[in-house]
């Protein structure tokens, strides 16, 4: 209970996001907030500048290299979207990349987070939905407790792996077993703790079996993320600490309508808009 | 070339020696065979061994035997020899040995000579049956020189190449010393692994990359420090500089290009790996791309910016040409106004001149510009008038006058000039404008009207003097028969004839009166009254008036009514005040049929002054409304046309009106049609 206590110590201690995240937030919770205000705090981050601009025309969003102006991103690809890449930027940068248990990198980690958030924007795209925001955070984050323990209770996450390994279960009960705590319980404080959409939270929490969902709609997030965390670990993109790969929930099929032959479909586009994504945030 | 004749013309046939030459020229083990198994076809051949010296321990080793399996059997043969001290007899001679003992017997030596030096022997034995014939040993002497010869060539060649091939290792392997330094210092990492991707070399380089030892490397996966976005880096023949990232030691991520091919070293497969940080070459992209974004946000803005002032010159464009079009409209009606306009500098001298100008004064526009506007004034330039006006132009805002231009041709015409300044925006004037009407013609006809004019007066005049002489000539029987009359009226007593007496001397009154209006009339006419005006008692006149009118009043059955207190002074003439309240009390018993003349007064004070007011108040026929404009015109009785009740020419209401006003006076009237008249005259008095 002791390590529990320790971690939800250390989320509360965990330092807010940057500033820049923060103000863009303000500016787009503000209904007065003009693009070209919001283009204007963006503008004074350089680098997050540059970098929203080659996500947006990432293939990701399909805009091959015509947006040139951070109004344009704004623009075509939504304020929350632009949000959305800015919070991605801001968490990544806020962990260290230090390796601290041998075997399980925080850039390959990183890198499984991007994956599953690129395909599960894919996917909802592919099933004909409308509202494509919040499909890429949601992948990004539905492991950020990983992270934590990571960060913060290095070595027992060790005893975890080994746990996992030793006894052949799955990471969750390692880590209530050592930790007191699961990395999607941890996950969901934090994540309130940043005041991220509740829908999201639903995805740290619920991600993983994919059961209970309030709404709908909600339903239609946390199964696609579910998905696209199992397509991830077939395609072998990045690397969430875990090397057996999960079943997915078959409620999931009756959610989610795909066609046959889609993800097949898909598969390259998984794995360009991918690599290209990992590209663009991780360097 | 001797012994080679000799080989030809030997037993042991061409094609065998061809043989061995051919097959033995570079590899002495083969010439050894073949040599050996030349020497076995001799009959009773048992077996033969090569010798050569060993160089360094001084022994012959025995090379080959043939048959093979004789080789222990000639290793006993030889010591046998050694023992026996017959090789020493070899040492002696350059001739082949022969051995016969009964231990041992038909053993033929054969001296294998290089440059003199006994280098090998050749050992044959045998059977004892059989033994050499000289014609054989020959032979075989030959043989084996020939086989020294060639032997000793291909070794000596084989010892140079091997000496030669030992310094080409010292070279080869400072060169690979050199290669690998190289390997170890240039920039680019380079990795060597097996198939099973794990590391078997690595340079600086790429251990410098992974900020990682190369001993800690070594045998590991090189998987382990790519993320694993690089999948598909392994799985190629070649990858040819993919865009992959390396983490480092720190976990970071550095990005790379990836270069991977298949190479083989001794039939062992590798593949070997090249790394080339691309961190540099990536925030150059980066600085690229800003500067990319930069430059298209400019180019945007300054469209944008083009566009407003695109915009805002079109608009001024079309203001303009609006503008224009209004100046155009303005200088086309200006240019073709029958007005003569001239726009003069501020010496106004002038500077334009419209069309009318030109075809007024037939100037041409160059004979006009420059020149002052008042040069073409008939009259001459510096004329009195002309300096006022230029005066009155230039200090006053508006100036007008009538001018009399003359034209080139001499044509002189009136105009009516107009000057007005024209100022910029910080008031000063900068031009005067100068608009002319023609008003030659206006001035013909106000001179023909002042002709008329003159004409009528002259004629008023004329019939002024001709009403005063016909007055005059009126006047004088009129009083005699007056008089006459009068004088007759005292005569006669017949009531008749005074009736008639009565009747010539009122028609003679009455024409006495219009006679004197008509005299007063044409008096005041000609204007050539002289007026007295006084402080007057006016009550004794008014009584007197009344009195003289009594008889008359008494006979019409009417009343006349005097309120008017003792004494009132009014500022007046006497004489033309006794006429108008004659007049007046006249007109009042002339339009009274019945009831009652009333005269009174009352004073008033107005802004300081005193007035009197004396009316006279009838119950006669009255005015119409309409009719009241036409009151005081003169010759104009209200009651005129086929109705005409009353006798007069109408003079005197007229006559009051202008004695009156001619006294500083005003005369008032209050009527109702049918209910009687008031005629009030107001002069000036004294309190």
């Amino acid at each position: 209970m002791k390590i529990n206590e320790k971690l939800i110590n250390s989320i509360n201690k965990l330092p807010t996001l940057p500033t820049i995240f923060t103000a863009i937030t303000e500016a787009i919770e503000d209904p007065y907030t003009t693009n070209t205000k919001l283009a204007n705090i963006i503008l004074t981050d350089q680098s997050t500048t540059l970098k929203i601009l080659k996500v947006a025309n990432s293939p990701l969003y399909g805009f091959h290299g015509k947006i040139d102006s951070i109004s344009d991103a704004i623009l075509y690809i939504g304020r929350n979207e632009v949000k959305d890449i800015v919070f991605t930027l801001s968490v990544i940068s806020m962990f260290s990349k230090e390796i601290k248990i041998k075997g399980f990198r925080p850039v390959d980690f990183w890198a499984h987070s991007i994956a599953v958030g690129v395909i599960s924007r894919n996917v909802a795209n592919a099933i004909g939905e409308k509202k494509l925001e919040n499909y890429f955070l949601s992948g990004v984050l539905h492991d950020i407790g990983k992270i934590i323990f990571l960060e913060y209770a290095g070595e027992d996450y060790k005893k975890v792996f080994e746990l996992v390994k030793e006894k052949n279960c799955l990471i969750k009960e390692a880590e209530k077993e050592i930790l007191g705590i699961t990395h999607e319980e941890v996950g969901k404080l934090l994540a309130e703790k940043w005041r991220i959409p509740e829908s999201i939270q639903d995805v740290i929490l619920f991600h993983d079996n994919c059961v209970k969902s309030n709404t709908s709609n909600n339903n239609l997030l946390i199964s696609i993320v579910h998905l696209s965390n199992i397509l991830s670990h077939i395609l072998e993109l990045g690397y969430s600490g875990y090397d057996i790969i999960p079943k997915p929930n078959t409620l999931i099929w009756d959610t989610l309508k795909i066609k046959k032959g889609t993800l097949t479909e898909l598969k390259e586009k998984f794995i360009n808009d991918y690599t290209s994504t990992v590209k663009l945030i991780m360097l | 070339m001797d012994n080679f004749n000799k080989i030809l013309s030997s037993k042991i046939n061409l094609n065998d020696f061809l043989d061995i030459i051919s097959n033995s020229i570079n590899n002495n083990e083969e010439l050894i065979s073949y040599t050996l198994q030349k020497i076995s076809k001799i009959d009773g051949h048992v077996c033969t061994a090569i010798c050569l010296l060993n160089n360094i321990t001084f022994d012959f080793d025995i090379i080959k035997t043939e048959p093979q399996s004789y080789n222990e059997h000639s290793q006993q043969l030889f010591e046998k020899l050694i023992s026996n001290n017959i090789i020493e007899k070899v040492f002696e001679t350059n001739e082949i040995v022969e051995w016969n003992n009964e231990e041992i017997s038909n053993i033929y030596i054969i001296p294998l000579q290089n440059k003199g030096k006994l280098e090998g022997l050749i050992i044959i034995n045998l059977n004892n049956n059989f033994s050499l014939s000289q014609k054989i040993k020959d032979e075989l002497n030959l043989l084996i020189k020939i086989f020294g010869l060639i032997y000793f060539n291909v070794q000596t060649q084989n010892e140079q190449i091997n000496n030669n091939s030992n310094e080409l290792l010292i070279t080869l392997n400072e060169t690979v010393k050199n290669l690998y330094k190289i390997f170890n210092t240039i920039n680019e990492g380079i990795v060597l692994t097996n198939l099973n991707n794990i590391v078997i070399d690595l340079n600086n380089a790429a251990s410098k990359l992974l900020g990682i030892p190369k001993d800690e490397i070594l045998g590991k996966d090189i998987r382990d420090y790519l993320l694993f976005l690089d999948k598909k880096l392994f799985k190629e023949e070649i990858v040819n500089n993919e865009e992959a990232i390396l983490i480092n030691s720190e976990g970071s991520p550095i990005p790379i290009l990836f270069h991977s091919q298949k190479i083989k070293v001794d039939n062992i497969e590798y593949n070997e790996i090249t790394i080339i940080d691309i961190t540099e070459r990536k925030l150059m992209e980066d600085k690229i791309l800003e500067a990319k974004y930069e430059l298209e946000n400019k180019v945007k803005i300054r469209t944008q910016e083009l566009y407003a002032l695109t915009k805002q010159l079109k608009d001024a464009i079309h203001k303009k040409e609006e503008a224009q079009k209004d100046n155009l409209k303005l200088i086309t009606a200006i240019n073709q106004s029958n007005s003569l306009v001239f726009i003069l500098d501020t010496n106004l001298n002038i500077q334009y001149v419209n069309e009318s100008v030109l075809n007024k004064t037939n100037y041409d526009v160059k004979e006009l510009i420059g020149k002052s506007v008042l040069e073409l004034n008939c009259k001459e330039q510096y004329s009195e008038n002309i300096l006022k006006l230029k005066k009155r132009i230039i200090e006053e805002s508006q100036s007008s006058s009538e001018l009399n231009l003359i034209s080139k041709k001499g044509k002189v015409f009136w105009v009516w000039a107009s000057f007005a300044p024209v100022k910029n925006s910080e008031g000063e004037t900068i031009n005067y404008i100068s608009i002319q009407e023609d008003i030659t013609r206006i001035k013909e006809y106000q001179e023909e009207l002042i002709k008329a004019k003159e004409q009528v007066e002259k004629s008023l005049n004329a019939k002024t003097i001709l009403l005063n002489k016909i007055s005059h000539e009126f006047r004088t029987p009129l009083v005699s028969i007056l008089g006459f009359s009068e004088m007759l009226e005292y005569e006669i007593n017949d009531h008749e004839l005074i009736e008639m007496v009565f009747g010539i001397k009122e028609g003679g009154n009455r024409l006495l009166t219009s006679l004197d209006s008509v005299l007063l009339f044409s008096e005041l006419e000609s204007s050539t009254v002289n007026l007295n005006i006084n402080k007057f008692n006016i009550v004794p006149i008014i009584n007197k008036i009344i009195d003289y009118n009594l008889q008359k009043v008494n006979l019409k059955g009417i009343r006349i009514i005097n309120e008017i207190e003792d004494e009132q002074i009014a500022l007046v003439d006497k004489d033309y005040f006794k006429v108008i309240i004659h007049h007046l009390v006249d007109n009042a018993i002339k339009f009274t049929l019945k009831g009652e003349i009333k005269i009174f007064s009352n004073i008033y004070k107005e802004s300081e002054k005193s007035f009197i007011k004396i009316s006279v108040k009838d119950t006669g026929i009255g005015i119409k409304e309409e009719d009241m404009n036409y009151l005081f015109d003169a010759f104009k009785q209200i009651s005129e046309g086929t109705n005409r009740n009353f006798d007069g020419f109408g003079l005197g209401l007229s006559l009051v009106k202008r004695m009156t006003e001619m006294m500083n006076g005003k005369i008032e009237v209050e009527s109702k049609l049918n209910q009687g008249s008031t005629f009030s005259v107001i002069f000036e008095t004294i309190n």
